[in-house]
């Protein structure tokens, strides 16, 4: 059965692309527009195996997305990869303290994309 | 990968503040009024070619997309027309080696009852010859009694002479008969070997339809090269995206446009207004180098 994986961006170009990327690698894409429109598809779809999340976005960001994601102990598990412009170690060292379990510093490589993706959700 | 666009998402500095006592707006309005409505136009330009080129990544996403799925259909529909043409192909051969058989069975069969026939007809020879064998024996003996009997049994010795003449016809009958059942037998053979060969051909036909009915492990190969190549049109398609990444970049120089050109309208301000001794215009600060490259992932 394909693992869903659900792809937070503002960037509707950005979204397009890692959905189209992992679709034909054959994952299952629910996208939110920001941190709290993903929240809520992380709140109501179960099945999501990952998250791929931009860090600067409209509404909530992504660390504070994930601070909020990682806070509730039945997402302890869920891997959360961050893809975003930014790569100030601060921020990377915030998003590890919170519980995500990489960062790539977009542009991103689709083929690099699909194999952390398979890596992390074990498929 | 990167892009030489790419710079890191930031904040828009700060417009720059007129200097005490210079009031540009004040002392050149009408040049301050032209800066300002040619920077307007510069953003409307700027914001309408950030929208055009989202577009037209988002349309070269959904080709790339249309491409993929055309190609992983193709891939599927050669696999079920080629697994349906085998199975066609062995419906076809099945029932032809089938009708086969039969004839060759049938020929065999037919073979078989004309040596029965054969035999039944060299029993009934035998038994004619017998009927022959005894009325010979009869007329000799019509003879030598009429030869006994003297004049009287002259009219027996003709029966006698008839009798032996019909004996020796009947015989001379038989033995054609007789010979053309040996021709039948003679000919018969050749066609029995012909039906055995056709049989062994039948059976080699039948081995070589067998080679081509493991047609699974043709199909298995012709799936697996499918996918190798729908494998590699998915990593061309990915190495496109990544090549279609420049959106963000492109936006962010397009801000930077933005944000310089208020830079620059200030300064003209400045200068418009008196101001002689401005500062240098900051650079951009450039990616730190304990920062992580563009396209790494760093799993932690």
């Amino acid at each position: 059965m394909s693992k869903t994986v659900l792809v937070v961006d503002d960037s509707s170009t950005v979204r397009q692309q890692v959905s189209l990327a992992l679709s034909q690698a054959g994952f299952n894409i629910v996208e939110a527009a920001d941190g709290r429109e993903a929240i809520a598809a992380i709140e109501s779809n179960r099945s999501i195996a990952m998250v791929v999340c931009d860090v600067n976005m409209p509404v909530l960001n992504g660390l504070e997305m994930v601070e909020h994601v990682k806070s509730k102990p039945e997402n302890r598990a869920l891997p959360i990869l961050m893809l975003t412009t930014e790569g100030q170690p601060s921020m990377i060292k915030r998003a590890r303290e919170a519980g995500a379990v990489g960062w790539i510093v977009k542009p991103f490589d689709a083929n690099q994309l699909v194999q952390a993706t398979r890596h992390l959700t074990k498929a | 990968m990167t892009h030489s666009l790419f710079r890191q998402k930031r904040a828009e500095p700060a417009p720059m503040a007129p200097a005490p006592g210079c009031d540009a707006n004040a002392t050149h309005p009408r040049a301050m009024a032209e800066i300002a409505r040619g920077r307007e136009r510069v953003a409307r330009r700027v914001e309408e070619l950030e929208s055009l080129a989202e577009e037209e990544i988002l349309a070269c996403g959904k080709v790339l997309a249309g491409i993929v799925e055309n190609v992983r259909d193709l891939i599927t529909e050669t696999e079920r027309t080629v697994a349906e043409s085998v199975a066609q192909s062995e419906a076809v051969t099945s029932r032809f080696i089938g009708e086969m058989q039969q004839d060759i069975g049938a020929q065999e069969s037919a073979v078989q009852h004309v040596l029965a026939l054969a035999d039944g007809i060299q029993d009934a020879i035998e038994a004619i010859n017998g009927l022959s064998h005894y009325s010979n024996v009869l007329s000799i003996n019509a003879r030598i009694e009429a030869a006994r009997i003297g004049e009287r049994g002259a009219g027996f010795a003709v029966i006698a002479d008839h009798t032996r003449q019909l004996s020796k016809t009947i015989s001379e009958a038989a033995g054609r008969v007789s010979a053309s059942i040996a021709a039948v037998r003679q000919g018969l053979p050749p066609v029995g070997e012909r039906a055995a060969a056709m049989q062994a051909r039948t059976r080699s036909f039948i081995d070589v339809v067998g080679e081509q009915m493991k047609s699974a492990s043709l199909q298995a190969a012709m799936g697996s090269a499918g996918n190798r190549k729908l494998d590699a049109v998915i990593s061309l398609s990915n190495e496109a995206l990544s090549h279609l990444q420049f959106h963000d970049p492109l936006a962010q120089a397009l801000t930077g446009i933005n944000r310089d050109l208020g830079v620059v309208e200030s300064r003209v301000g400045r200068v418009l207004g008196g101001e002689t001794a401005l500062e240098a215009i900051a650079e951009e600060p450039g990616r730190g180098s304990d920062q992580p490259e563009p396209g790494k992932i760093t799993l932690f």
